[in-house]
């Protein structure tokens, strides 16, 4: 069930129908939640809560031993990693693994064939299991450092984990921050309603009007079916897929975020107008904010952060970034993207020469840096993505035709161009906040975006994070 | 203002836009959630019928059933039960049969015999198959939601452009979703060439399928036994395309037009050249309408 569909309309519909008469109590407040995330969940394939039902119950039961026995919680830890990092293992890189040992035992002049001996059920992707492995596990490691009381009670710890909003593509929220607000009935108030809605909108504006709208002339690029070439068409694919994924996943992150601000919960933000950071540190603030921060408390910081010496803060920030690779995906593309990031953040602590340059040159250049990594994430294999790279650095010339074949899409290209542009005046200029808010530009946005919805979205397409 | 006015507002100027637009603007091009009404309609719904029209894409464009109807005053029903590239398996030819009114005096079956629809690659009807095994949700949906979401199909910036700055493309391709399973269709300018090429190549490896020819002609006696009234013709095309039809498929149609009436068939022969086509297969919306009249007055001849 995907939050851009006539089925998701449905179940809302009934959801926060029924919602004000079970949020009363605790028991059927925490019961509700569990049962209809899980059948939101279970829309895709009963089978997958199978999955989610196994590796929450190895969360639960090692929190509580980790609690009950602390001599021995470095060894229930280790449980609950294998048994979540295990399971991640097996659905999500079982080809990849299987590949590069075949790739090594070749370079040793032995030939295996493990990629096609993998059993048929670890093929099948569950959708979102990076997202609530990930979740569940901070879960433990929280309760292991001692900053978290874990529950004792199975139905708490399931709607913490499975609440639908963010479910299967984030934000990864932290039991610390849930737990606690799920404990009440909390009043939703108008403004908080009002909030509630602008962020539903605006999430629904980003995915359906601007991300699948552009998916057509992203998809033709890639599968060689367009017909055109050259550097300045490669520039303008890339750029519109940087805005794809985008607003792919940030409208994904707002209408969570909604939902849950309807229900009377606050999800923290996910994501920040990245594209007008001007670091690449920054970039990575403002980018799935929810997962920065969690390899940063759960991976960065335990290897020792940047406070242990030049050479090992940049081994480590390597590291954390070459495993948020392996989180997005089990491809080398992945880790290439990972690998060119890691390359500039090491470039930008060593130099600091983002400080030399004024902003307006800053934010395109860190954008550029960005939009050269999407190339990976995007291409179907490195040597595509090579091929992309070189040919945008080639300068060769294009056949600007494509503007005309795919107007539609440079139409909403330019749209989500330009709300960046206005956002960033918004939040730079104080008469431009000021003037949008006595006019009460927000209830017209929300209105034009709305009637957007309806009469110009695009093809509905499944979200792009949650293949992670 | 205050938060429940913004939310208000937000809602009423979101309202008055969209009747806006619905107004001022033409209807999208492309509306998915009509074309799914209709095959989801045709297929799903439960309305019978005394007369049903069998066939491939040359009978859901080439069928009008209100055409055809007015020959019988009004007084009997009938729809276009024609698919993509259908072919006559036992599974269509019962599906047709299940869309007649079982308790009518009349119950006619018309089949648009095309060379193609005896074939091994039509026998799998495709089309049909599609929407037949969709979800419940979706056919829910194709029922009873598509009718009113055909009316919030979205639009096309190029579309708005050429609609506010742009004169009317004399080049368009037009197709009509009408209620009684028909698309009229026309194309301009026509070019009578177009489907030739992909019928140079469809009868490779697929020729008309004597099993097919046998299993319709045993339908076709199992109907009469059962007091079906069942008529066949071969739907009206370009002298070119059918020439084609004829060297390449393997269909003889003489052999096919006696086995129909031994069986208890009852054939409708029809001059081709009467006819225009748009595109060298199927017929232009005129064409079609005059083809179902003339149906209409060979079934109620024949039936008198």
């Amino acid at each position: 069930m995907i939050f851009n569909s006539l089925i998701f309309l449905f179940f809302a519909a009934v959801f926060f129908g029924l919602w004000p008469f079970f949020k009363k109590r605790n028991t059927s407040r925490w019961s509700f939640i569990v049962l209809m995330s899980f059948i939101f969940y279970g829309w895709w394939d009963w089978r997958f809560l199978f999955l989610i039902i196994g590796s929450g119950l190895i969360d639960y039961i090692s929190a509580l031993l980790i609690q009950k026995h602390p001599k021995k919680r470095r060894l229930f830890l280790v449980l609950s990693l294998i048994g979540n990092l295990g399971s991640l293992s097996v659905f999500k890189y079982s080809l990849f693994f299987a590949n590069v040992l075949d790739d090594v035992f070749q370079l040793i002049g032995v030939t295996t064939n493990f990629q096609n001996n993998i059993p048929e059920f670890a093929l099948i992707l569950p959708v979102g299991i990076s997202f609530y492995t990930f979740q569940s596990l901070s879960y433990t490691i929280d309760v292991y450092r001692g900053r978290l009381q874990p529950t004792k009670n199975l139905i708490h710890f399931f709607a913490y984990l499975s609440m639908f909003p963010q479910l299967v593509a984030g934000p990864i929220v932290r039991a610390k921050d849930l737990l606690k607000q799920l404990t009440q009935d909390r009043v939703v108030s108008h403004i908080q309603k009002w909030h509630a809605i602008k962020l539903m909108v605006y999430g629904l504006f980003q995915k359906v009007v601007i991300a699948d709208n552009l998916s057509f002339f992203i998809d033709s690029a890639f599968e060689g079916k367009s017909g055109f070439d050259g550097s300045g068409y490669w520039w303008i694919v890339m750029l519109a897929f940087s805005f794809q994924i985008y607003c792919d996943f940030s409208g994904y992150s707002l209408i969570a975020r909604g939902l849950a601000k309807y229900m009377g919960y606050h999800f923290k933000l996910n994501f920040n107008h990245p594209y007008l950071s001007k670091s690449l540190k920054e970039f990575w603030s403002r980018w799935h904010i929810s997962l920065s921060t969690w390899f940063r408390d759960y991976v960065y910081i335990p290897l020792g952060g940047s406070k242990k010496g030049v050479a090992r803060g940049v081994l480590v920030l390597w590291t954390t970034m070459l495993l948020s690779g392996l989180w997005h995906g089990a491809n080398y593309t992945f880790l290439v993207w990972a690998g060119i990031h890691s390359f500039f953040l090491m470039l930008e602590r060593l130099t600091k020469w983002n400080y030399k340059l004024a902003t307006p040159l800053i934010i395109p250049i860190i954008f550029i840096q960005a939009l050269l990594a999407w190339v990976y994430f995007r291409a179907a294999d490195i040597f595509q993505g090579n091929e992309i790279i070189l040919k945008l650095f080639s300068f060769s010339p294009s056949n600007f035709n494509f503007a005309d074949v795919y107007f539609d899409s440079m139409v909403f290209l330019s749209l989500g161009i330009l709300i960046e542009i206005a956002v960033w005046f918004r939040k730079n200029r104080t008469n431009v906040a000021v003037w949008y808010k006595r006019n009460q530009l927000d209830v017209i946005m929300v209105s034009i975006a709305l009637v957007m919805i309806i009469f110009f979205r695009g093809e509905g397409k499944q979200f792009i994070y949650f293949q992670f | 203002m205050k938060a429940k006015t913004k939310i208000l507002a937000s809602l009423l100027l979101g309202i008055v836009i969209s009747i806006a637009i619905k107004l001022l603007l033409p209807s999208p091009e492309q509306n998915k959630a009509l074309v799914d009404e209709f095959w989801i309609s045709k297929t799903h719904a439960n309305n019978r019928n005394n007369v049903v029209f069998g066939g491939d894409s040359r009978i859901y464009r080439g069928i009008s059933t209100k055409a055809f109807t007015k020959q019988f005053n009004g007084k009997i029903t009938a729809y276009n039960f024609g698919y993509s590239s259908a072919g006559f398996s036992k599974d269509y030819l019962t599906f047709l049969e299940n869309k007649l009114d079982s308790s009518a005096t009349i119950k006619i079956i018309i089949l648009g015999i095309t060379p193609h629809s005896l074939t091994p690659n039509a026998l799998l009807s495709e089309d049909l198959n599609t929407y037949s095994t969709i979800s419940n949700f979706k056919k829910y949906q194709g029922l009873y939601l598509s009718p009113v979401l055909k009316h919030f199909s979205p639009y096309q910036p190029s579309e708005l452009k050429t609609y506010l700055f742009e004169e009317k493309p004399s080049n368009y391709y037009q197709q009509k979703y009408n209620s009684d399973g028909w698309v009229a269709s026309n194309k301009i300018p026509g070019d009578t060439s177009e489907a030739i090429t992909s019928y140079l190549s469809v009868f490779n490896e697929n020729k008309v399928d004597e099993s097919a020819i046998n299993g319709l002609i045993q339908q076709v006696k199992y109907w009469n036994t059962k007091g079906i009234s069942v008529f066949g013709f071969r739907p009206p095309t370009t002298t070119e395309m059918r020439t084609i039809e004829d060297s390449l498929s393997g269909f003889n149609d003489e052999l096919i037009i006696l086995s129909f009436k031994k069986a208890g068939g009852k054939w409708i022969e029809l001059d081709s050249k009467k006819f225009k086509s748009y595109d060298g297969s199927h017929l232009r919306k005129e064409s079609a309408e005059e083809l179902s009249e003339i149906l209409g007055k060979e079934v109620v001849k024949a039936l008198q």
